[in-house]
């Protein structure tokens, strides 16, 4: 191994020197401002730790935080789900596998903002053509703008469809990478397929879902524009999740104290739960390697 | 046909990006840009309608190019703090409605008493003084109001006459059966909803208080929203919206939605301010031009026998942050916008005037046929929830319990005492 000095060093010390500038100061500046009662044209105050005891008992921070927690939980395995049976199916060979994959992965294309009211307008109630089109097949009204279910059940549909080729195409590439000589030496042994799939294509994909979960958690863990742009939060606040909780804290209602501080906790819980997957990763993904 | 490599390509793409700039340059010395924050309604009656461009001579003269950003109603003040927060800043102006002028944000402004000393606006003093009060703090002024937006039924005549009514609802009792007869579908396949209302905002449903007999908070800071008036309006809500008679997903529906909804035909009445009337019946953009009426807002019959008007009013005023680059020059376009010509161009274009002769006015009186209507109901309007410091926290909270209460989540009882409880202690001392 080479020997790592000053050249290395310095060679790396721009980057770390942005990476610094851009998100380690002012990051430890929101953490200052945390402790801070601080507003529009008003100078921070320290309060020590009253922002996160606020928050601790706010019950609009944990409503959330449960919201945040359960739709992350759907679109991440949602997506996850989806993705690997897509994948299998292209692994397999599909027709006009070019122009299939450019569809597969269009929608990563489209911005969100452009996306989330294109499904908007489509599920609008009076005018959208696929809720007209649902009514006409007998099938039961989204009430997304007004049912706290419906409203986050379509934000996670949103984000599925916005975010799937990104887990897709790491799961498919792992796919690919696993050598076929292992399955046929799974044939020779009698293996079925179900024992192909869990002794020879798991493991091998294993990596790349770990990867697709952490990243994909971080992700969606700050969930905004889906929400933003459909429910707003509500009705009645029953949609907000932690992102918008923060906004709303930060800009809405000009504590940026509060905001501040909510922004920590997510940091802290988003990190703690790619700390779990880094953890999986390391002793059954990447272990063998090291 | 020559084929271009990679490194022609490259070299290519450079040369007009360097072009290109230098151009942008070339433009950006010869005109002076002022970037202004605020809602479409500004730049439409400011840039566009028979009133004509009022900006248009002054950029002209001072060879300046404005730059509208414009945003919806939350986002703008959002933009706004944030902006003018900033250590120095491009906006030169921006557009600030009255709930938000709290005396916290004033130190981000600049208080015009020292432009005025040098280049005062003309006749000041016809301006509304109560507008411009709303808009200082410790003695100084800060803004400069542009734009009222006093609320008026509209409603679609068409769909009035094809149910049988000959003229809009007039007192608060016959509301629900206007809605009820107006919500049906046109053979075209049209369906209509007999009342819409801006359900992420407070003021239509405090006209609806008000015309029970109730209110939301009154001038001197006290929170009357556990009043009858304000429990029967909650309950109307609630009747309509489980009739049907209130579009499904009128929670999420912003402001353009419901001007799209009304335009197109989905919504047969709802509150707006007067000025709104030109974009309903333009043609260009209205699927029923010519058939949008306005009349004053709907009262108690007692208020009606006494010739009483509910109005609620907000207004806009302009103000020049601390760290714009560009102070003088939006003063400038501030006094121009604000000329005694200039605020008749800008009313003919669907405007608020805020100056008090606007309406003795024969071109205003002649072009806008509301003018009469607008100005009885300025004389009698008052803002649907005074300014203060948490003005945000309590519009939130009302906005919850308000739709809670509409969609059946809890009683309207219940609704109307949860904002007491909880909105009475944002409020000053």
């Amino acid at each position: 191994m080479r020997k790592f000095g000053l050249r290395q060093l310095a060679m790396l010390a721009p980057t770390q020197g942005l990476l610094i500038l851009i998100i380690a100061l002012p990051s430890l500046y929101v953490f200052w401002l945390s402790f801070t009662e601080s507003s529009y044209g008003k100078a921070p105050t320290f309060i020590g730790w009253d922002n996160y005891a606020a928050i601790w008992n706010d019950r609009y921070f944990w409503r959330a935080l449960v919201n945040t927690l359960i739709v992350i939980n759907v679109i991440v395995y949602g997506e996850l789900v989806l993705a690997f049976l897509l994948a299998s199916v292209f692994a397999k060979g599909v027709p006009f596998r070019k122009t299939l994959l450019a569809i597969v992965l269009m929608p990563y294309a489209i911005s969100e903002v452009v996306a989330v009211v294109i499904w908007k307008f489509l599920l609008d109630p009076n005018v959208g053509s696929f809720a007209k089109a649902m009514a006409a097949a007998g099938l039961p009204d989204i009430n997304w703008a007004t049912n706290p279910t419906h409203g986050l059940g379509l934000v996670s549909v949103v984000s599925i469809w916005l975010h799937l080729p990104f887990t897709f195409i790491l799961i498919y590439a792992a796919m690919l990478a696993v050598p076929k000589e292992l399955y046929e030496s799974a044939t020779i042994d009698g293996a079925s397929g179900w024992q192909s799939f869990r002794f020879v294509t798991l493991p091998g994909v294993m990596p790349a879902i770990f990867v697709a979960l952490i990243f994909r958690y971080i992700l969606a863990f700050r969930l905004f524009s889906e929400v933003w742009l459909l429910t707003g939060g509500g009705p009645a606040r029953t949609t907000e999740v932690l992102a918008i909780y923060l906004y709303k804290q930060s800009f809405t209602y000009a504590s940026f104290g509060k905001g501040s501080a909510t922004g920590w906790v997510m940091v802290m819980i988003s990190g703690a739960i790619a700390a779990i997957y880094l953890r999986l990763l390391y002793s059954r993904g990447f272990k063998q390697d090291a | 046909m020559a084929r271009i490599d990679r490194r022609q390509f490259v070299a290519g793409g450079l040369a007009g990006a360097a072009v290109a700039a230098s151009a942008g340059r070339a433009s950006a010395q010869s005109k002076t840009k002022l970037t202004i924050i605020s809602h479409r309604v500004h730049q439409q009656t400011a840039t566009e309608g028979p009133g004509g461009d009022v900006t248009k001579a002054w950029t002209d003269q001072n060879n300046a190019t404005l730059e509208w950003v414009t945003l919806d109603l939350n986002a703008i003040h959002d933009r706004i703090f944030r902006e003018a927060g900033l250590g120095s800043s491009d906006v030169a102006i921006d557009f600030v409605l009255n709930t938000r002028a709290v005396p916290e944000i004033m130190g981000l402004f600049e208080p015009i008493e020292p432009f005025m000393a040098k280049a005062p606006i003309e006749e000041f003093d016809d301006i509304s003084q109560g507008m411009v009060k709303a808009f200082s703090s410790k003695g100084q002024r800060y803004g400069v109001p542009f734009r009222h937006a006093v609320n008026a039924l509209h409603y679609n005549d068409t769909f009035l006459k094809e149910r049988g009514f000959d003229r809009p609802p007039q007192v608060i009792d016959e509301l629900l059966d206007y809605a009820r007869k107006l919500t049906y579908t046109r053979p075209d396949g049209l369906k209509v909803h007999g009342w819409g209302f801006q359900a992420d905002n407070y003021s239509d449903v405090v006209k609806l208080a008000r015309a029970y007999g109730g209110d939301f908070i009154t001038d001197d800071y006290k929170c009357v929203a556990d009043s009858q008036g304000m429990v029967k309006a909650l309950t109307l809500l609630k009747t309509m919206y489980a009739e049907g008679l209130i579009p499904k997903n009128i929670t999420a529906m912003k402001q353009n939605d419901l001007i799209t909804a009304m335009q197109t035909g989905q919504i047969a009445m709802t509150y707006f301010p007067f000025g709104r009337t030109v974009l309903f019946n333009d043609p260009k953009s209205s699927k029923f031009p010519g058939a949008f009426k306005l009349a004053l807002p709907i009262v108690s019959k007692d208020m009606l026998a006494k010739g009483e008007v509910i109005a609620s009013a907000e207004f806009w005023s302009m103000m020049i942050p601390k760290n714009s680059k560009n102070k003088e020059l939006a003063w400038s376009l501030i006094r121009e916008l604000s000329t005694k010509e200039n605020t008749i161009r800008e009313a003919v274009n669907g405007n608020g005037p805020v100056r008090g002769s606007a309406y003795a006015d024969p071109r205003l009186i002649q072009m806008v046929p509301y003018a009469a209507l607008e100005a009885k109901a300025i004389k009698a309007a008052r803002v649907p929830m005074p300014a203060f410091n948490k003005a945000a926290e309590a519009k939130d909270v009302f906005i919850e319990e308000m739709q809670a209460a509409m969609l059946g989540l809890q009683e309207p009882e219940v609704s109307a005492k949860n904002m007491q409880k909880r909105i009475q202690p944002m409020l000053p001392a």
